[in-house]
């Protein structure tokens, strides 16, 4: 008998020792947000817009999750963290964003720069690392409160979004934790998707890339520049589609293009050295297909090498246009003085370290390959 | 008695890597990249090659007294009253690692996991589970230590998926950061092989010949120096040389940032498993200090002074529980580390040497 009492003392006395009792969250005292937008507002100060999803009706109904809507709430703060703070006066329940998965800035924010805005997600440790980061065009706030109508929640709508523009070719996969040393490494700038939103028609929109100088919004580069950034890159191998104007000006308009796929890539960056002054060769090899030619069919040879030699041209002169706009961004996409540290550390140490981009002349060369032409020539 | 005292080679090695892989691991990474930058798997796998030799040295040492334990060495070597004192150093040396092992180990859990548990709430959990396993003879902890040692794998399959996602240029050029860096590097990093001074305790017991003995002792080596470059070199590919320095535990940031379908997030999970490799270097320390305490206290049972130095422990680890402290207690233990783990018994070592001295009795007993 006394042993069972004292075995039940000590059994109700464990409890006490549980963790649990201290660090619990529970899902019912919590909002879990999912999508959150940072724009600045006239007098500096952060704005940041929050979606998180609201249940209806409770729970009786099993099939309710297809009802879920999700409301909005903005609020001003001095620092990103604060806006947060100042929201969790507004919301019922405790405000959460360790489950965030998208984060979006507006331009003008993007301008003043990231890190600061990020800084509180590196600092905590439920910190949503692997929610992605866009750039929208104009205001985030817009984004957030975009009524789109092919996800039932936005957080969830711009992950599918960015997910499947990372698939079709247009912009680097870049979470908040595959950013942070760019943002921090002065050898090697980020650069994010950029879109832009349609409010009457209810849907965003892919633009390009944002391009940044450390941490600064400083560019933007188009759909066809992000594609070509990508391949000059060699972060993108295949499945990107470039339209291609061929020189002549047919009066049916359709006849002057041509559509090709590309199947493979293989990229090298070479760095030639002469006198100390490092040119960097960024060569891409090409297999491609076409998907569209409506003018033509490509029977014979002579066709088929006018052809191609119109591609090369204008291909190459879309790699030119995109290493101009990103010297101009001064935006070390293609980690150019990475690579010449890497190799040519001395050199990088004397004389390019923190180096403006248009500084070093930067040449692309595109070397093509028909695989095919669909199922017919 | 003897036999419940005896373990296996194969025990053998999963006591020694047990107790070396602790709290130090996960900031590894992170304490050698300040020295020696993109090199610092360099450096880790020069230190495991300087800890080969002190583990021969070690093995030398223990052959000459085959059927004695280190407290007996010493007094052997030294004669009875300097012998003791060593023994009382080297009791006070297993405690503060020991209460170390506590403080750097709640101040992690508090920093990443649970951040408004009271603080002795997490160190009773962990001294009463060390008092729970100390308490028991040598061979149940060996037995406890060699399940604890599948979590290993588990380190070792998840932190591959970086993979994805690394930039190679970060370590190059590779030997940038000159030699003399490296070598600085080596020397921090001996903290992390803390705990090879067990073998030292662990020798009578084990059942094994001379060569047995050498090779489990090199295998546990090397898969600890492998197990430390491995884990520092998917670190340092992953995070660039900014970002590092400002990740104290780079091996949890490095979790933290994977995320999968099922769990979300496996710095959580791996915490959780982090906490037994934890828990075995803090029972094997409680067993030191207990081991060299029955020895001086020959009243006293080995049991009653798990107790007493676990309570030792806690108590000294609540008091030290600052940002400061830390970093000072840290300090200390390095150099009390270096001195205890590596001068004292090389000292030993050429004193036996110097002077002939061998287990008397039994010289030739080498065959056992």
């Amino acid at each position: 008998m006394r042993r069972t009492i004292e075995r039940l003392v000590l059994f109700m006395c464990i409890p006490f020792f549980l963790t649990g009792c201290w660090d619990q969250r529970l899902l019912k005292e919590q909002k879990l947000i999912l999508l959150v937008g940072y724009d600045v507002n006239s007098k500096g100060n952060v704005v940041a817009s929050t979606s998180y999803p609201i249940s209806k009706g409770g729970s009786r109904d099993s099939n309710s999750s297809s009802f879920s809507k999700s409301t909005i709430l903005t609020t001003n703060g001095e620092t990103a963290l604060d806006t947060l703070l100042h929201a969790d006066l507004n919301i019922s329940e405790r405000i959460d964003i360790s489950k965030a998965h998208v984060i979006l800035f507006g331009e003008k924010i993007a301008k003043k720069g990231l890190y600061q805005e990020l800084d509180h997600i590196y600092r905590n440790p439920k910190g949503a690392l692997s929610a992605k980061v866009a750039i929208i065009e104009g205001k985030a706030i817009d984004a957030i409160r975009l009524k789109q109508e092919e996800a039932d929640l936005n957080g969830r709508y711009y992950d599918e979004f960015l997910k499947s523009g990372e698939s079709t070719g247009f912009y680097t996969d870049y979470n908040v934790q595959s950013v942070f040393p760019l943002l921090l490494n002065h050898t090697k700038d980020p650069m994010l998707p950029l879109l832009n939103i349609h409010s009457e028609k209810h849907r965003a929109r892919t633009v390009g890339m944002a391009l940044f100088n450390n941490e600064k919004m400083t560019g933007k580069l188009n759909t066809t520049e992000a594609k070509m950034f990508l391949l000059l890159n060699g972060t993108k191998k295949r499945k990107v589609s470039f339209l291609i104007k061929t020189k002549n000006h047919d009066k049916k308009k359709q006849k002057n293009f041509v559509i090709i796929e590309i199947l493979n890539a293989r990229q090298k960056t070479k760095l030639q050295v002469k006198n100390d002054a490092v040119t960097a060769l960024l060569s891409v090899k090409l297999q491609y297909r076409i998907t569209e030619y409506p003018k033509n069919h490509i029977t014979s040879p002579i066709l088929f090498n006018r052809l191609q030699k119109e591609i090369k041209n204008r291909l190459t002169k879309t790699a030119e246009k995109t290493i101009t706009k990103l010297q101009k961004a001064n935006c070390d996409g293609f980690g150019i003085e990475e690579e010449i540290m890497v190799h040519h550390n001395q050199l990088w140490e004397k004389k390019y370290k923190n180096t403006a981009l248009r500084d070093i002349p930067i040449k692309a060369n595109i070397q093509l390959e028909l695989i095919n032409s669909g199922i017919i020539n | 008695m003897k036999n419940e005292n005896q373990i296996s080679k194969l025990q053998m090695i999963t006591f020694i890597i047990q107790t070396q892989i602790g709290v130090a691991f996960l900031s590894l990474p992170y304490e050698i990249h300040k020295f020696a930058k993109g090199d610092s798997w360099i450096s880790l796998i020069l230190t495991g090659f300087f800890m080969e030799v002190l583990v021969i040295f070690y093995l030398v040492l223990c052959n000459r007294f085959p059927k004695q334990h280190f407290f007996q060495i010493l007094e052997s070597i030294l004669g009875k009253v300097l012998g003791k004192c060593f023994t009382f150093f080297y009791t006070g040396y297993f405690l503060l690692t020991g209460s170390t092992i506590l403080v750097l180990f709640v101040y992690i859990l508090k920093r990443w996991m649970l951040p408004y548990t009271p603080y002795w709430v997490l160190l009773f959990l962990m001294v009463s589970i060390g008092i729970y396993i100390a308490i028991e003879n040598l061979s149940i902890i060996a037995r406890f230590y060699f399940i604890a040692s599948f979590i290993l794998i588990l380190f070792i399959v998840i932190a591959p998926i970086a993979f994805r996602d690394v930039n190679i240029h970060y370590i190059m050029p590779i030997g940038h950061s000159g030699v003399m860096n490296m070598v600085k590097g080596a020397t921090h990093a001996t903290l992390a092989w803390q705990g090879i001074e067990i073998i030292l305790l662990l020798s009578p017991n084990v059942k094994a010949t001379r060569k047995e003995r050498v090779k489990a002792v090199t295998f546990a080596n090397l898969f600890i120096t492998l197990f430390y470059s491995f884990l520092t070199f998917i670190c340092l590919i992953y995070f660039s040389k900014e970002e590092i320095r400002l990740l104290p535990q780079p091996v949890l940031f490095l979790l933290k940032s994977f995320s999968f379908k099922i769990i979300e997030r496996p710095d959580l999970v791996l915490v959780s498993f982090w906490i037994i490799l934890v828990g075995t270097s803090f029972i094997s320390y409680l067993y030191s200090a207990s081991l060299a305490g029955a020895f001086l206290i020959k009243k006293w049972t080995r049991k009653s002074l798990v107790y007493l130095s676990a309570f030792i422990c806690f108590f000294f680890a609540i008091f030290f529980n600052g940002e400061n402290e830390i970093i000072k207690l840290t300090k200390y233990t390095t150099y009390t580390g270096l001195l205890f783990m590596i001068a004292i018994p090389v000292f030993l070592l050429i004193l036996s040497l110097l002077f002939r001295k061998r287990q008397k009795g039994e010289v030739n007993a080498e065959n056992d």
